[in-house]
């Protein structure tokens, strides 16, 4: 997983983003608890890459660990390199002033992320002023032009409105405008469609690609929607129960997935099946992060388990720049989005 | 005494609206959530209700589960018109209609055990004595696939599914012949849904219930609806059967949101030209658009959309569209 770190590489190899067997638990009074176990993944510059998984699969707090959000009773080991530097090493000052300049997050819920008390200029401006040296004026200009990026009518006025004044889509729009204002080589995008209808979420999908596009910003775009990273990202990197279980192309991964949970997670669409049909679903629940198997941690949910997956499961090269945490995967084919 | 969970002789009932009207009086003014909605759900099928945040969908469902009195229009179970009847009749029809909720944990006292919670129906109703009602209670567990150990358990305890289970069981034990199913699976993750789906089409199967499936999901509304109203601003723009609604939609709106939908295919099996991009947002039902309530968001949208409410008209059998550019062989 790490062995890409053994030699060094020409410079247009060196990914944005390199993350190295990061492993997050929680300290609670009882001990601890492990959360994600070895996620290793690397970004490239300009590239957009999903992540999916359920819900409790370590999703969230992998892109919160990235930029060192998580709270202080998180034990956080592994390395995240990004520009050549470790995140997980780096004093909080220095952290700081890479966070919202270089790396910016987008959150599901855009009226919980916004301040309400203060105007959509002043938080615009706010995040401007703090990494950037830019006069008022020149912030306000700046401020304007983000605002119109994203597809905001007369943003010269909208700039003195309040959060509540803005409708859900528009709010998720700022939220962009303010992640992009410093043109941050990455964006880590947290559900950002979750909350929003489908009509707006069609928008602001289309509005991320765009701009990934046009400014060469990569994208980390954590969702659980299947659907939404076949319309943005290129790679695709599945999680189960705090494990990458499956990296791949995300085109080579819908017509046919190396690991049996992304399969199941495909099938489960019910887009897919035949209206009157039954649909297909994955039996039984993400196992508690204190009751973690030995071996492969979704065995018991797996259709194909057999003896052989009790045993500790290695994320496996596959051909094709693709990796499976199953050892069936080479012998097994399993359905995917479409058939090939 | 009630046999546990055996469907009720007179079981399969539909549901009707009439021009059906839900206002709220504000500050702001008066908010039409619902504007003059008439259907027809027919015994034993599944009408499936599509609609954004802001068309009021919520607010049919509850007028349509009886929790809220409507402004105006009638809702009629069956032949009965709850209106018409004393309130010892209304209380007894009252069982017939359930709901079930998107959120499944919020609908569980986090205090009362799972048995507790299922029994509470049975309670309130007073449906046989403690014993029988715990049977049925167990019966009911037991029906929509859950460990009768579960019943000692409390809310917190259990995943989303499995609440969303004990949900529906609770709903069970009174044998409704009608529930209004309001966002049902969009709390759970899309790898249980289709379990919880299987169920609701079992269920209906067995005890031949009447289900107004309520959803924002055209995915989802799709798949499970033998016919599908669409819903926006308050008011119907298109109604039909679920294949010919989500195949051959007539409207645009319904077109729109179709093509919104994302779609887990290959760069190469996308049809780039598929996306129809709707401008803005759903309006404030506040003050909605003259004429049409959607032509401000309307590729299609000409003079006489403002002017003029477009007729309800039956375009193919059985399939109606309130649109005046809206053709049969589209």
């Amino acid at each position: 997983m790490a062995q890409h770190t053994e030699r060094p590489r020409p410079a247009q190899d060196t990914p944005l983003l390199s993350v190295e067997n990061l492993s997050i638990s929680f300290a609670h009074p009882g001990g601890e608890t492990a959360i994600t176990r070895d996620v290793s993944f690397t970004v490239a510059a300009g590239e957009r890459l999903g992540v999916v998984g359920e819900s409790g699969c370590g999703k969230s707090v992998t892109g919160l660990a990235l930029l060192g959000l998580l709270p202080a009773t998180a034990r956080v080991r592994g390395a995240i390199h990004f520009q050549g530097e470790d995140l997980s090493r780096l004093p909080a000052s220095r952290l700081r002033r890479l966070r919202g300049s270089e790396i910016s997050m987008i959150f599901q819920e855009p009226m919980s992320a916004l301040d309400p008390v203060f105007t959509i200029g002043e938080q615009l401006t706010e995040t401007l002023r703090s990494h950037r040296k830019v006069s008022r004026k020149e912030a306000r200009e700046r401020a304007i032009e983000a605002l119109a990026e994203v597809g905001i009518p007369s943003p010269a006025q909208r700039l003195n409105d309040y959060p509540y004044q803005f409708s859900g889509g528009m709010r998720q729009r700022v939220m962009i405008a303010m992640a992009l204002i410093c043109r941050p080589k990455l964006v880590i995008a947290d559900e950002p469609t979750t909350a929003l209808d489908v009509t707006v979420q069609a928008q602001i999908i289309d509005l991320l690609r765009e701009i990934s596009d046009s400014t060469g910003t990569a994208l980390l775009f954590i969702t659980h929607d299947l659907g939404v990273v076949a319309e943005t990202c290129s790679r695709l990197l599945t999680m189960y129960a705090g494990e990458v279980v499956e990296s791949a192309p995300v085109d080579s991964v819908l017509y046919r997935p190396r690991h049996p949970y992304s399969s199941g997670l495909l099938c489960s669409l019910p887009g897919l099946s035949e209206r009157g049909q039954r649909l297909p679903s994955i039996a039984g629940r993400v196992p508690a992060p204190d009751r973690m198997p030995r071996g492969c941690r979704f065995q018991a949910r797996c259709p194909h388990a057999t003896e052989g997956c009790e045993q500790p499961q290695p994320l496996q090269p596959l051909t094709d720049h693709r990796l499976a945490r199953c050892w069936r995967s080479a012998e097994l084919t399993l359905p995917g989005a479409v058939t090939p | 005494m009630n046999a546990p969970l055996t469907p009720r002789p007179d079981s399969a009932a539909g549901v009707s609206a009439h021009d059906l009207r839900i206002h709220f009086a504000t500050k702001a003014g008066t908010v039409k959530a619902v504007d003059g909605v008439s259907f027809e759900i027919r015994p034993g099928e599944t009408f499936g209700i599509i609609g954004e945040s802001g068309s009021g969908k919520t607010t049919l469902g509850r007028a349509l589960a009886g929790l809220l009195k409507p402004s105006a229009g009638d809702i009629h179970y069956g032949e009965h018109d709850p209106r018409a009847l004393s309130r010892s009749q209304r209380k007894r029809l009252r069982r017939d209609h359930q709901i079930i909720f998107q959120d499944p944990h919020a609908a569980l006292n986090p205090r009362m055990t799972i048995l507790q919670s299922v029994i509470e129906p049975l309670d309130i109703i007073g449906e046989g004595d403690r014993q029988s009602r715990r049977r049925t209670a167990a019966d009911a567990l037991e029906r929509v696939g859950l460990p009768a150990t579960i019943g000692k358990r409390y809310p917190h305890e259990l995943s989303g599914g499995q609440k969303q289970r004990v949900n529906i069981a609770r709903t069970l034990t009174l044998r409704p012949k009608f529930i209004v199913c309001d966002e049902v699976v969009a709390a759970l993750d899309v790898s249980i849904r289709g379990a919880i789906l299987n169920l609701f089409a079992d269920l209906q199967k067995e005890f031949g219930i009447t289900y107004a499936f309520i959803t924002h999901d055209i995915s989802v509304v799709s798949h499970v609806s033998d016919r599908i109203g669409v819903l926006y601003l308050g008011r119907l723009m298109e109604q039909g059967p679920a294949d010919a609604v989500s195949d051959r939609p007539l409207h645009p709106y319904t077109q729109a949101l179709l093509s919104a939908e994302p779609l887990p295919l290959p760069s190469d099996r996308r049809d780039s030209r598929r996306r129809i991009r709707l401008e803005g947002e759903i309006p404030s039902p506040l003050n909605p658009p003259s004429g049409c309530p959607f032509r401000t968001r309307c590729p299609k949208a000409a003079t006489r959309c403002a002017e003029q409410v477009p007729q309800w008209r039956e375009l193919r059998p059985s399939h109606w569209v309130a649109c005046h550019f809206a053709e049969p062989d589209l």
